[in-house]
């Protein structure tokens, strides 16, 4: 986190730090402080419920905004709150724990005007038993190749051919399952198999020294 | 018709010595020694080749090429801020059999752990290999 002085909205100064949400208060979450003074607390809590199932890759059902619609809360009201707070947990949870403090994150969210009532349930979304289970989904669901699900192998022996009499040499046959589910099937020649086998140790090797290295290591 | 009695017999030299005599010493058709010699040198030189060659050609399933890989370090996605964990990036070229020749490249990821899988793998696909080879 930079360090620099920020005066937010409340007018109170914390010094040394930049709120959670960045120097500028995002455009969705700056129109969430007018609805939140009126919102009831059973309302607040079946929204962030469905933030939250949101944010763990759940599918939510967009009949429970409908259920919630009343007088004061127009379905245009619900969905400004609802994509506010949306926007701000998805940048609270993407801080490590060790950045972020439940005391700061609350400071932060009472410099944008959300009533202290609510900011004990916003804080156990992240710092609860819920902020893993949410992380661990950021992490399975970001942009990457495929991954190597399954390699199965056999090794044949060529006895004759067509062409040749007598063959007796090994190849390996080898079938891949990526976790996109595509299929590979290759053989390789004994020499070439050698090769591969000298490079995934190679890799291997070279990422535990990497490992070592506490240059890679971010600290804050 | 002797070069491929030679060839899919796969001779080595003391058969081929055999081979090359038994054929001088026909009524018809025997070589000279001329040719027999010329035919010692050309199979000590190119006996490998030939033989490496025919059994590529009866390979009909894809094959390796190449491998390429690289070790990337995630240190941080949309959604985290930081990740800090070594992935290893791999690259596979493979080639079509020798009548389509095409080739397909295939990139995956795989984390330490799965390397160790997969180097286990390799390891028991070695010690099979050591019963079968004849060198």
């Amino acid at each position: 986190m930079s360090i620099i002085q920020v005066k937010g909205s409340g007018g109170s100064v914390a010094v040394d730090r930049s709120p959670f949400y960045g120097g500028r208060v995002p455009q969705e979450i700056k129109a969430i402080s007018k609805p939140m003074a009126k919102i009831d607390k059973q309302t607040f809590r079946k929204l962030l419920q469905m933030i939250v199932s949101s944010m763990e890759g759940k599918e939510i059902d967009c009949a429970v905004l409908e259920e919630l619609e009343h007088d004061i809360f127009t379905k245009e009201v619900l969905s400004i709150v609802y994509t506010g707070l949306y926007s701000l947990l998805r940048r609270a949870i993407r801080l490590p724990l060790t950045s972020l403090k439940p005391e700061m994150f609350k400071e932060d969210i009472k410099e944008l005007n959300i009533p202290e009532e609510f900011h004990s349930d916003l804080a156990s979304v992240i710092f609860g038993s819920r902020g893993p289970q949410i992380t661990a989904h950021c992490l399975e669901n970001r942009p990457r190749l495929p991954r190597l699900d399954c390699l199965k192998w056999r090794v044949d022996v060529a006895i004759s051919t067509s062409v040749l009499n007598r063959v007796l040499e090994p190849s390996i046959l080898m079938e891949l399952t990526l976790s996109d589910g595509r299929i590979h099937t290759f053989e390789i020649p004994v020499a070439k198999f050698h090769e591969l086998r000298y490079n995934v140790a190679f890799v291997l090797k070279e990422m535990e020294d990497l490992e070592k290295r506490s240059i890679l290591k971010i600290k804050d | 018709m002797w070069f491929q009695n030679m060839v899919s017999a796969d001779m080595d030299f003391n058969q081929l010595e055999a081979f090359v005599v038994s054929q001088t010493k026909r009524r018809e058709g025997a070589l000279t020694e001329g040719q027999a010699n010329a035919f010692r040198r050309f199979w000590k030189s190119h006996k490998n080749k030939i033989h490496d060659s025919l059994v590529v050609d009866t390979n009909w399933n894809n094959s390796l090429k190449q491998v390429s890989w690289r070790i990337d370090v995630k240190s941080q996605s949309k959604n985290v801020d930081q990740i800090n964990e070594p992935t290893a990036i791999m690259e596979l070229q493979l080639q079509g059999n020798s009548i389509s020749k095409n080739t397909e490249v295939v990139q995956f990821e795989m984390d330490e752990n799965k390397l160790i899988t997969v180097l286990q793998s390799m390891k028991d696909i070695e010690s099979e290999i050591n019963k079968y080879s004849h060198q």
